[in-house]
């Protein structure tokens, strides 16, 4: 199994489970996103998610390795599927290992905030009365160095 | 000439998620591929001002130049997760 994917495959959480399984892990973290139907009370009726797919799985690498470099013990995974979803199928999916239950909840949450930074996936909401592609969740439309800030240093 | 990879409104605009740039330079800046799809889809000039550019996969800055054996995207904001 590719440990960091872009995917057209329903996801499989246990596959991603057992990679990150190790006998140093005192605790394995799962974060799964699934697709909401109603956003802002507005009625999804399914999604498009599109990726640079190459590119993805290099930034989805590239936080992996944010993490490690922090935690040094940990092991990740993250598979994040592109095409058509509905409602409640799952779009991404997270599991990270660490010696300590502490790590392994903040990385978890720090995979999934830096995917919605720097992979360059986009979602197309289909709604009963139209489409739209999503930007920009985080409000960071400005880069004032030109790219995302890395953030993997200072986060304790 | 350049290719120029587009995603999600920027493919949608040029109705292709690939574009070529004719030009007689050797190297263009990543801005000034910018200046010349917004003289070819003025519809794009909004987003792609909030656009990030990547070359060969990595994100680049306004002034990196490019050749046409490099791989340039522009990537809009992103929204995965």
């Amino acid at each position: 199994m590719k440990s960091f994917a872009i995917t057209r495959e329903k996801i499989e959480i246990q596959p991603l489970i057992d990679y990150v399984t190790h006998p140093n892990a005192g605790a394995i973290s799962t974060f799964i996103g699934t697709v909401r139907e109603i956003t802002k009370g507005k009625k999804t009726l399914y999604l498009e998610y599109q990726a640079y797919e190459e590119m993805a799985e290099k930034k989805l690498k590239e936080i992996g390795d944010e993490i490690v470099q922090k935690h040094p013990e940990a092991r990740v995974a993250i598979h994040h599927r592109v095409g058509h979803l509905d409602i409640s199928d799952v779009a991404v999916a997270i599991a990270v290992s660490t010696p300590h239950r502490a790590a392994a909840f903040e990385a978890s949450r720090y995979a999934i905030e830096r995917i919605k930074e720097i992979v360059p996936i986009w979602k197309q909401e289909n709604w009963e009365d139209g489409q739209s592609w999503i930007g920009d969740q985080k409000e960071q439309v400005e880069y004032p160095s030109g790219q995302p800030e890395m953030k993997g240093e200072d986060k304790s | 000439m350049i290719r120029v990879l587009l995603f999600a409104g920027l493919a949608e605009m040029a109705g292709s998620t690939a574009v070529t740039i004719e030009t007689s330079e050797k190297s263009l800046s990543v801005n000034d591929v910018k200046t010349i799809l917004i003289e070819k889809y003025p519809a794009m000039s909004d987003l792609l001002s909030k656009s990030l550019a990547a070359v060969n996969q990595e994100y680049a800055q306004a002034d990196q130049h490019v050749t046409t054996s490099d791989e340039l995207a522009f990537i809009p904001p992103v929204s995965g997760g």
